[in-house]
C-alpha cells in the first residue's frame, strides 16, 4: 500500500531537560524539608525506615526517587527508580502531564482528578507524599505561582515563610 | 424483572487524553499500533497530533492512508486486504481507528481478519476476543464507531467483541461539523436517548440514556438560541460550534453504545428506513416518530424523562399524573420550534414531510427485516400516528 508510513515518534528533549532539572530541585528541597520543616518531618515520621518512593513520567521518565534509609534520614536518591527497591511509585501516564503538572498549570489535585496520576503501592502514603510535595512546592516558589501547583494556599507563620524557607533554599542547593 | 446491559468500552475524555493514549495501550498489553483514518482526518492532519501524543513513548506506528467510505466497494475489500499483509508483517498488535465511520468499519474488519483469520470476515458471528481497538471519534457521527455492530463487503457482522476496547475523546482532534449537521446529530442523540429511558427496562441503559438526552438537550437548547444559522460573529460562531460539537461527540459516544443492546430502538430503525429515501435527516425523522412510539407503550419512567428534558422547577411544578404528557409535548415542542425557525422548511409530521400511509407501508417489511421490529400492528399504529401528529386517544 503506497500511502502507509511507519513512524516512529521522536522526544521532547526540551521538556525532558526541564524537567529533568525540576525534579532535582523538588527531590532536594523534599530531603532539606525534611530536615528543617516540622511538618514534613512528621509526615515521614509515619513511613517506615527504608521506605522509598518515587515520582515520574510513564514510559521513560524522568523520575525522582526519595527514601528514608536505615537511620531515618530522608534522602534524594537520584534519579533512576531501577536502582532502588521502590515501595511507592507514583507515575504520570505521560510526559506531557508531568510537564504540565511541573509547570503549574495544572495543580496535583486537578491531575488526579483528571486521571492523570497512577499510584503503585499503599495509598495513605501517597496521600502523605502529596502533602510533603505540597509543602515542598509553597517553600521553593512564589507566592503567586504556588497558588496555581497546589489546591489551598497555607496560612503560615512569619518565620516559616522567611527563616525556613531561606534555610530550605540553602540545603537545597548546598546541603548533603 | 430481568435484564441484560453490556458495554466493554472504557470511555476517556477531557483535555489532553490523547496523552495518555500511549499509556492505555500498554496497559492492554499492545506496544505497536497501527493507525486508521478517514479522509477527514487525513485531509485535516490529525495523524500530527497522534505523533505528538506518542512522542518520548517509544511506540512506532503505522499510518494508513485514507480508508475508502463505502464498506462494501472493492476499494474497501482491497484496502483492508492490503492493511492485512502489513499488519502480519511487521508485528503491529493493536489498531486505533481515527475519524468516523468508514476509519472504524475498516479497523473493525481489519481486526477481524488479522485476530481470527481473513475467513471469518465472511461469518455470521464472532465469537473469540479480537485485538485491542482503540476508536478515536473526531465527529459527531462517533455512534456508528462505537456500537458492536460493522459492514464489509456487504456483509453485516454484529458481536460484543467488535465493540471497541478504549473510546478517547479529545478536543484537539474534533472536525467541527456545520450547524445542520450538528442539529441532526443532537435530534438524534435525543430520540434514542428519550425512548431508551423511557422504555428500557435495564436501570444502567437508563442511566447512560439520562446523561445523553441532557448533553443533547443542553447542545439543542444552544442551537436553537442562537436561530438556526449561529452567531453572526464568525470567532463566536465557531466557538460556540465546537462547543456544541464537542458535547454532542460525548452523546453520540453513548449513543452507539446503547444502540447495540439487546433491544432494537423502535425510533432508530423507522428513522433509518424513512430518512434512507431522502425527504428529511434521520434525526427529524426520528423526533418526529417518537412521541408516537413513546406513546405506543406503557412506560413508568415516562414521566421521570420530563425532568430531563426541561428544567427541576418546570418539572416540580407539573402533577405526576400529568409528567407523562408533558413529556410528549416538550419532544413535540422541538419539531414546532423547529418549523417555526426553519420558516416551514423542517416538518413536523411524516406527513409534511411527503410521505402517504401507502409509501410508509412500503417500508414495513424493510423495517421488520432489517430491525427485527415484528409487531405489525404496533408498527402500523406509530407510523399512522407520526404521519399526522396526531397524540394517542385522539
Amino acid at each position: 500500500m503506497d500511502s502507509f508510513t511507519e513512524v516512529k515518534p521522536g522526544r521532547r528533549w526540551f521538556q525532558k531537560i526541564y524537567l529533568v532539572i525540576m525534579l532535582w530541585f523538588v527531590g532536594r528541597a523534599i530531603q532539606a524539608a525534611a530536615r528543617v520543616d516540622k511538618a514534613v518531618a512528621k509526615q515521614f515520621s509515619a513511613m517506615p525506615d527504608g521506605y522509598t518512593f518515587s515520582l515520574g513520567a510513564y514510559p521513560r521518565g524522568p523520575h525522582m526517587v526519595v527514601g528514608k534509609d536505615d537511620t531515618g534520614r530522608v534522602r534524594y536518591l537520584g534519579r533512576n527508580p531501577d536502582k532502588h527497591p521502590v515501595h511507592l511509585q507514583m507515575m504520570l501516564k505521560s510526559m506531557g502531564g508531568l510537564f504540565t503538572l511541573f509547570t503549574f498549570r495544572e495543580s496535583t489535585p486537578v491531575a488526579n482528578a483528571r486521571s492523570r496520576l497512577v499510584v503503585t503501592g499503599d495509598v495513605p502514603q501517597a496521600c502523605a507524599a502529596v502533602r510533603i510535595l505540597d509543602i515542598v512546592q509553597v517553600y521553593l516558589l512564589p507566592k503567586p505561582i504556588a497558588k496555581l501547583a497546589i489546591k489551598r494556599y497555607p496560612r503560615w507563620s512569619v518565620k516559616r515563610h522567611t527563616l525556613d524557607r531561606a534555610r530550605v533554599l540553602f540545603r537545597t542547593l548546598f546541603g548533603r | 424483572m430481568l435484564f441484560s446491559f453490556l458495554c466493554p468500552a472504557k470511555t476517556c475524555a477531557g483535555v489532553n487524553a490523547l496523552d495518555h493514549l500511549a499509556f492505555e495501550l500498554d496497559a492492554m498489553g499492545a506496544s505497536k499500533p497501527m493507525v486508521i483514518q478517514d479522509k477527514a482526518s487525513h485531509d485535516a492532519g490529525l495523524t500530527k497530533k497522534l505523533k505528538q501524543a506518542f512522542s518520548g513513548s517509544g511506540m512506532t506506528m503505522g499510518i494508513s492512508g485514507p480508508a475508502p467510505e463505502d464498506p462494501d466497494s472493492q476499494a474497501a475489500a482491497m484496502f483492508v486486504r492490503s492493511l492485512y499483509d502489513c499488519f502480519q508483517e511487521k508485528g503491529y498488535d493493536a489498531l486505533v481507528a481515527l475519524g468516523g465511520k468508514a476509519a472504524a468499519q475498516a479497523a473493525k474488519a481489519l481486526n477481524i481478519a488479522v485476530s481470527l483469520g481473513p475467513e471469518a470476515l465472511t461469518s455470521k458471528e464472532i465469537f473469540q476476543p479480537l485485538a485491542p481497538l482503540v476508536f478515536l471519534p473526531t465527529g459527531t457521527d462517533a455512534y456508528d464507531g462505537t456500537t458492536r455492530v460493522t459492514q464489509f463487503n456487504g456483509h453485516p457482522l454484529s458481536s460484543p467483541h467488535l465493540s471497541p476496547d478504549l473510546v478517547m475523546i479529545d478536543p484537539r482532534l474534533m472536525l467541527t461539523d456545520d450547524r445542520n449537521l450538528l442539529l441532526d446529530r443532537a435530534l438524534t442523540c435525543l430520540a434514542a436517548g428519550c425512548e431508551i429511558f423511557a422504555l428500557s427496562p435495564a436501570p444502567p441503559a437508563r442511566a447512560y440514556a439520562a446523561t445523553i438526552v441532557c448533553l443533547a438537550r443542553s447542545a439543542l437548547a444552544s442551537l436553537l438560541a442562537s436561530g438556526l444559522k449561529g452567531p453572526d460573529n464568525l470567532k463566536a460562531a465557531a466557538r460556540e460550534n465546537a462547543r456544541i460539537h464537542n458535547t454532542l461527540v460525548q452523546a453520540s459516544v453513548m449513543t452507539g453504545y446503547l444502540m447495540s443492546q439487546d433491544a432494537p430502538i423502535v425510533s432508530l430503525a423507522l428513522g433509518r428506513a424513512i430518512a434512507g429515501r431522502g425527504r428529511a435527516p434521520l434525526g427529524q425523522i426520528m423526533v418526529i416518530v417518537l412521541p408516537a412510539v413513546l406513546e405506543s407503550r406503557p412506560s413508568t419512567a415516562l414521566g421521570d424523562l420530563y425532568l430531563h428534558l426541561s428544567t427541576p422547577d418546570a418539572f416540580a411544578s407539573v402533577p405526576a399524573s400529568q409528567q407523562p404528557l408533558a413529556a410528549v409535548y416538550e419532544i413535540r415542542n422541538i419539531t414546532h420550534t423547529l418549523f417555526s425557525l426553519s420558516h416551514g422548511l423542517l416538518p413536523r409530521t411524516l406527513g409534511e414531510a411527503g410521505w402517504s400511509m401507502d409509501a410508509l407501508e412500503s417500508l414495513r417489511d424493510d423495517i421488520k427485516n432489517a430491525f427485527g421490529l415484528t409487531d405489525p400492528k404496533t408498527l402500523t399504529r406509530i407510523m399512522a400516528r407520526a404521519l399526522d401528529g396526531r397524540p394517542m386517544g385522539n
